[in-house]
């Protein structure tokens, strides 16, 4: 693999990971680093594939590259993510009864009041962050709505998760202060389970704990790995999103234009955001049994990394996939997965970016991204911004 | 518009009902129902966006 060389810890890649993805695609297909010990496959075809056959490419070590949330351990925190048949469709299955999709539809008018009590105070200040003072706010907010976590709670809520998903630099894993968060909050959902568990009420943590398959029932841990799933992955990504629109649009202003001008266009904004530079950039799983790909044998045991920002850029599937271009058809997008493990909370993060960037759209005539100071997250997984400030003209 | 459903194809991921729940059912861990195989004009711009957002692209749209 001659003079390709791919290390997803590697700040400089954090700023543009996607002429080594090319690369990998055009050179290494398959793509072997031994010092980190994992192969990666970068291709779409490869990608979608991958992810469709869960019997060779399993998820029991769970999909996370850190290594605290990397093992057989991974389910404790990620639920479903972190299985394979039968666990996974047993949990799923019960998941599903809570889940519901008129669940989610149910919260368009929530999601609406939570965008509009942090957007509000942000645009009047003319200049803020837009991932402080918005987009790193509001999905969180959605999940505790979701949950059923009061209001009062959901600052410290939200504190204690921003510290889960936080990475400081040099430290390729989660940071001690980023454990006892957890710790925390894993304390706290336990206790609002058993709460909801003696006094059920409307929201999803009761419908998770009545959900039976015959007498089958989620045990309070599995209720709460599956509460600690949401803010892991329901909730960093889709602020990753938000900011992600918000700053690849102002860098491609004819594009922003449609959106800005017609709010019935804020959908493909989402979609092409979604392909261009997703938040969920590499996903992992580990190699069930000696499989061949692209002419080497990866042996069982091994990791394998899942490119999914490098899929959605391939040309053979994608025209001119460097181009931002919000009229294309995106339908080939595999930034929520495949197969079993499609992303649950598809269907929530889209409609909460659709409603979020709408509003936007309605109450701001212009804005401006300072990309000079922008911060970037510095995570395997996860690519986006830790501060993006933006200054607005509102209408 | 006539909608179809591959029925081979549908996981019951149920992004379609999510989209359009007039027009689609997925019960609890099973696959798609279509409840209403040719849906008035009115709701074309949601059934495009459940047939769009199929993540196994089970939703044909015809006619």
């Amino acid at each position: 693999m001659q003079g390709t060389w791919y290390d997803p810890y590697d700040y400089a890649l954090h700023e543009d990971p996607y002429p080594a993805y090319r690369r990998l695609r055009e050179r290494a297909p398959l793509y072997r680093n031994d010092e980190l010990d994992f192969w990666a496959i970068s291709r779409h075809a490869d990608v979608s594939a991958a992810f469709r056959d869960h019997e060779r490419f399993s998820s029991a070590n769970g999909v996370s590259l850190d290594p605290s949330a990397w093992g057989p351990a991974a389910h404790r925190t990620m639920s479903f993510l972190a299985m394979d048949p039968p666990a996974h469709t047993r949990m799923r299955a019960l998941v599903s009864k809570g889940f519901t999709p008129r669940r989610v539809r149910e919260l368009e008018g929530d999601i609406l009041r939570l965008t509009r009590r942090h957007l509000g105070p942000a645009l009047e200040a003319g200049e803020f962050d837009a991932v402080a003072d918005f987009a790193g706010k509001l999905p969180m907010d959605v999940v505790s709505e979701l949950m059923g976590v009061p209001e009062s709670d959901r600052d410290e809520v939200r504190r204690l998760a921003d510290l889960v998903v936080h990475r400081e630099k040099g430290l390729n894993d989660l940071p001690p202060a980023g454990m006892e968060a957890a710790l925390v909050l894993a304390g706290y959902y336990q206790d609002l389970v058993a709460e909801r568990r003696r006094r059920p009420r409307s929201d999803l943590t009761s419908a998770l704990l009545a959900a039976g398959e015959g007498r089958d029932r989620m045990t309070d841990e599995e209720v709460v790995a599956f509460l600690f799933l949401m803010v892991v992955a329901g909730n960093e990504t889709t602020t990753k999103l938000l900011a992600n629109a918000l700053y690849w649009g102002r860098r491609n202003p004819d594009q922003l234009a449609g959106p800005m001008a017609d709010p019935a266009l804020v959908p493909a904004w989402v979609e092409e955001t979604l392909r261009y530079d997703t938040s969920s950039q590499l996903i992992a799983r580990t190699v069930t049994e000696d499989t061949e790909l692209h002419g080497t044998v990866v042996p069982a045991g091994a990791r394998l990394l899942l490119l999914v920002g490098s899929a959605n850029r391939d040309e053979r599937v994608f025209d001119r996939p460097d181009v931002y271009d919000l009229g294309r058809d995106t339908s080939a997008l595999i930034s929520f997965g495949g197969g079993r493990h499609f992303c649950l909370g598809a269907g929530l993060a889209r409609l909460e970016a659709r409603l979020a960037l709408t509003e936007f759209v309605r109450r701001v005539r212009a804005y401006d991204v300072h990309a000079e100071r922008a911060v970037r997250v510095h995570s395997v997984n996860v690519r986006g911004f830790a501060s993006l400030p933006v200054t607005v003209t509102p209408r | 518009m006539k909608l179809e459903a591959d029925l081979d194809l549908c996981q019951g991921h149920a992004m379609c009902e999510l989209e359009a729940p007039d027009v689609f059912e997925v019960p609890r861990a099973g696959k798609v129902r279509i409840l209403v195989e040719e849906p008035d004009e009115s709701m074309r711009a949601q059934v495009e966006a459940a047939v769009r957002y199929c993540p196994t692209r089970a939703l044909t749209l015809g006619g």
